[in-house]
């Protein structure tokens, strides 16, 4: 639970100003939509290295995901044991696979929960629109298909604590890299990408 | 005239015209800043218990200051639009609005807090940790370790379980406000609500102003209807109320004052026929309010709004003594009126003796609102009286010729009728005393605070919709603890909290807010630490059996947090801040959320043999203290009657039934009626009661003194009618008390008033 509850802080403590107004067109934003497919669902495998503060080697995890446009997230780690991960608008879930505790945090209870729902799915499958509410955005294209982008905070307080997100990827997110100030780097590589245009009924009830 | 009558004529006249130059210049400079307190509990009396009196002033302090908006719509983008309408009436300067101190952790706060962290965790953490073996420690460890993202406070090695960032989320939970889109948002019932929160009104708020909140807010609301699209606004604070009971009692002043005159002028027409007695009387009451609202704000400090309703009143009182005095001047030769005021002001400073003693026996009572009204209606009565005995001599000399209407009406006391005689009396008295019986049986007692307070019933439907959607603790109940240290004190709130946890958990209360819920006492703060510090090393040793890793077991050793630490956010908050009384104690506040009238009794046990902590029920105690003067007055009541009734008794012997039996009658009747309608009896229909003896006992001394000269029945009639209007006019008040206090002075007096000729004497003719 330890990252969700800081994740929701660092969302909650976000009280600064978050533009409302429409903002600046990031540069490149029409090529990159030409470049990046957006379904309504996406699913695929990951791969997942953390280089935690102190120790040598990065610890490393895999699994598959489902992210659904408006719905939600399900982060489904399979090496090296089993966790599953739902985070929807109502509420995040963890729970561990060995069928004891599972872990809840109630959008009822924190209401900044959908804020954490709507980052989350929107680093996914990088909808640049979206986030250049609370970032600024940085966008490279490489090559013909690819690009690049970077992601700074607008507000101080999540910037102070995430001062940068990488992305980088062609029709789909390929690469994020998440940078914490503790030091503690977080990388994702993302594979098999699939779209659909609506979710199973499985996940449906996973995300309830 | 005598020149030497004639000279002291003169010189009293002088002397009256200096003491009136002093009036205008105070008048003319109390209204270039007119102040007016608005504050309900300044007119209850003092509380003689220095904790009580600290308490309330945090409290008050806290909720005086503070205003705030909600504007809400289905629809997030139309709850947007109208939010940025309604904040460009508000307060056109600022773009958004953001927290201005209060509605999140600002960082300054997380900067001091962040030292402390590893003694500070939640209770349902602490359970776990208490409960939980080595397996479930290093499983949880592990699968922080494999989750995307750290939570940014900390690297896993500093907090491997996250209970620092656990604890810093259940904090955030003390307002249930978040950013969205540079708004402050809360979702209720589908309601998307952006919250605009205010501190002082900016104009310097005084009681008489037109209100610059209030008007802000009016131009506000229409803004946001003007969009349409179900978007709503609710608005909630003690600025907001202030101003309204302002405008209300504005309102009341000039209908209750004006009305009152108008209905003086026409009666003076009516019976005088002349523009002179108009012109005097209305002099004669104009300075009497003046004087009276001079002299109680150099008295008081400060005039209390509801004391210039209750004095507006007055008008009808004090018109009395000019009525008299042309009551007595009608159809005499013009040089004569020295002669006949001379003849009449032994009775004029009669009346005004009686019924200032009325007015002044309010006073008595260490009840500052009861005094302001005292003196105020004491000193308007004087200032009038003595208008009429040192100017209108002065001021009146043409001849007054009486009126038909005047000679009908003062022929009119032969037709009044009278109590029958013999069995017929007797059975008409019998059975107009059961009917009164069926009346006061059906009488009740009601000491609520509330009455005094004239807030419109949607605005205090607001403030309580915008409490429950923001979980507004509420200052009616609270509980005060102590402790002879910072320390002591933190510790007898815990355990105050564990109490109260267990009212959350059953749901007699939503929630509290407390101290040590932000700054643990220091032997929690070390039972916590030792509890992180050996679940951390579970934590690393199972994390570093499992990758490998050489991990550093450093335990991280957290500095004591104290109440200084939260200064960021503690300002204006009595919950969550500390203060230290004269004696040396330390206190603090816990404030409550969600209390129902049914949950006091727990929340009273919950106090129960907990050292340092006192549950203050204010709500309770104010009506306590009203019933308590209620009490107190009644027994002053009964005392000025039975000394009324001697006086009476010694003065006119067995005749004196006649003068003071229409009075008894009067108020019993009063009462019989708010029996029958259900007006509970409180504070300030006793007060009528006394005032009723007070003034309504003259009838019966006119009566007796002059028993049937035509002149005095006019006076007395012309006079009563228009005392019986302007409280009657009173009875129009928003202020439940005053209502009934003019209810009961119209029903009273006028009952009086009809009744006292009723018992006049056979050989009054």
């Amino acid at each position: 639970m330890r990252m969700w509850s800081g994740m929701l802080v660092a969302c909650v403590l976000a009280v600064g100003p978050v533009q409302a107004a429409e903002p600046p067109a990031v540069p490149n934003a029409d090529a990159l939509l030409a470049r990046l497919h957006q379904p309504a669902v996406l699913r695929g495998s990951f791969v997942q290295s953390r280089q935690i503060q102190g120790f040598k080697r990065p610890v490393e995890s895999s699994g598959d995901f489902v992210v659904a446009r408006d719905q939600g997230l399900l982060w489904h780690t399979v090496k090296p044991f089993e966790s599953l991960l739902s985070v929807s608008r109502e509420r995040l879930r963890v729970n561990d696979g060995s069928g004891g505790a599972e872990t809840t945090i109630d959008a009822r209870r924190e209401p900044m929960l959908r804020t954490l729902n709507e980052i989350l799915q929107n680093v996914v499958i990088a909808d640049a629109r979206a986030l250049q509410l609370r970032f600024d955005i940085g966008l490279k294209l490489v090559g013909t298909t690819g690009w690049q982008m970077t992601l700074v905070a607008k507000d101080a307080t999540l910037r102070s604590r995430f001062p940068q997100i990488e992305l980088s990827g062609d029709a789909h997110v390929q690469g994020v890299r998440l940078a914490e100030a503790s030091g503690d780097v977080t990388t994702v590589r993302f594979e098999n990408q699939r779209e659909d245009t609506h979710l199973t009924e499985a996940e449906t009830g996973k995300l309830k | 005239m005598s020149d030497a009558s004639h000279s002291r004529y003169r010189v009293m006249a002088l002397a009256w015209l200096v003491a009136m130059v002093a009036l205008a210049f105070h008048q003319w400079h109390m209204w270039r800043h007119p102040a007016f307190s608005t504050d309900v509990t300044e007119l209850l009396p003092q509380q003689s218990d220095p904790q009580l009196t600290q308490a309330t002033e945090r409290l008050v302090a806290a909720a005086t200051t503070q205003w705030v908006v909600l504007v809400g719509a289905p629809d997030w983008d139309k709850s947007r639009e109208a939010a940025a309408a309604a904040l460009a009436q508000l307060d056109p300067e600022r773009k958004k609005l953001q927290s201005s101190g209060g509605d999140a952790l600002p960082s300054g706060l997380l900067e001091s807090l962040q030292k402390s962290r590893g003694s500070l965790l939640t209770a349902a953490e602490r359970g776990w940790l208490r409960s939980a073996n080595s397996a479930d420690i290093g499983r949880r460890a592990l699968q922080n370790l494999l989750q995307p993202v750290g939570d940014g406070f900390s690297s896993w090695r500093e907090d491997p379980l996250g209970l620092w960032s656990g604890w810093l989320r259940e904090r955030a939970q003390w307002s249930p406000l978040r950013p969205r889109d540079g708004w402050l948002w809360i979702e209720d019932n589908g309601i998307q609500w952006i919250a605009l929160p205010f501190g002082e009104s900016e104009s310097g708020f005084s009681g008489w102003s037109a209100g610059g909140s209030s008007l802000k807010l009016a131009a506000a609301r229409a803004a946001v209807a003007r969009l349409g699209g179900h978007a709503q606004v609710l608005a909630a604070g003690a600025v907001l109320q202030a101003e309204a009971a302002a405008k209300r009692a504005r309102w009341e002043v000039s209908v209750i004052g004006f009305g009152s005159l108008i209905a003086v002028i026409l009666i003076t027409f009516i019976t005088f026929g002349s523009l002179r007695p108009i012109l005097l009387v209305t002099l004669s009451l104009t300075i009497g309010c003046a004087a009276a609202l001079s002299v109680t704000q150099l008295v008081f400090g400060q005039v209390h709004l509801l004391t210039t309703v209750f004095g507006a009143s007055l008008v009808g009182v004090a018109e009395d003594y000019g009525i008299h005095y042309f009551a007595a001047r009608q159809g005499q030769p013009v040089e004569q009126r020295w002669e006949q005021l001379r003849q009449i002001s032994p009775g004029l400073w009669l009346a005004l003796a009686t019924s200032g003693i009325a007015y002044l026996a309010l006073g008595v009572a260490p009840f500052p609102g009861l005094r302001q009204i005292a003196v105020f209606s004491v000193v308007g009565l004087t200032a009038a009286f003595l208008t009429v005995l040192c100017w209108f001599p002065w001021l009146d000399r043409k001849p007054l010729k009486q009126t038909r209407f005047a000679a009908r009406f003062a022929a009119s006391l032969d037709k009044w009728p009278r109590w029958p005689h013999g069995r017929k009396g007797i059975v008409l008295a019998i059975v107009g005393l059961a009917v009164l019986a069926t009346g006061l049986v059906r009488l009740r007692e009601v000491d609520d605070i509330r009455t005094l307070q004239n807030a419109p019933a949607a605005m205090i439907n607001e403030q309580i919709q915008v409490g429950r959607i923001l979980g507004l603790a509420s200052p009616a109940q609270v509980f005060l603890v102590s402790g002879a240290d910072s320390d002591e004190l933190l510790r007898h709130e815990e355990a105050l909290a564990t109490r109260l946890a267990a009212l959350v958990r059953d749901g007699t209360i939503t929630g509290y807010q407390a101290l040590s819920d932000w700054v643990p006492s220091r032997g929690t703060q070390q039972a916590n630490a030792e509890l992180v510090a050996n679940a951390d090393r579970i934590a690393w040793q199972a994390v570093a059996d499992a990758t490998g890793e050489h991990i550093d077991t450093t335990p991280h050793a957290p500095e004591v947090l104290t109440a200084a630490d939260l200064a960021p956010i503690a300002k204006g908050l009595p919950s969550i801040s500390e203060w230290q009384d004269a004696s040396g104690a330390h206190r603090t506040l816990v404030m409550l959320q969600g209390v129902a009238r049914t949950s006091l009794p727990a929340l009273a046990q919950a106090g129960n043999g907990l050292d340092g902590v006192r549950f203050i029920d204010n709500t309770a105690r104010y009506s306590e203290l009203l019933a308590r003067y209620r009490v107190r007055l009644s027994g002053l009541l009964l005392v000025g009657l039975a000394a009324v009734v001697l006086l009476l008794q010694w003065r006119y012997g067995w005749r004196a039934w006649r003068a003071w039996l229409p009075t008894i009658l009067g108020g019993a009747f009063t009462l019989a009626v708010f029996g029958w309608i259900g007006i509970p009896v409180q504070l300030f229909v006793v007060l009528s009661l006394i005032l009723m003896l007070g003034m309504g006992i003259d009838y019966g001394i006119f009566m007796q003194e002059h028993p049937g000269e035509r002149s005095v029945w006019l006076a007395v009639a012309i006079a009563g009618v228009s005392t019986l209007l302007s409280f009657g006019l009173l009875a129009l008040s928003a202020t439940p008390a005053l209502r009934a206090f003019g209810l009961a002075m119209l029903l009273g007096e006028t009952s009086i008033w009809l009744l006292t000729p009723i018992f006049r004497a056979e050989s009054s003719h």
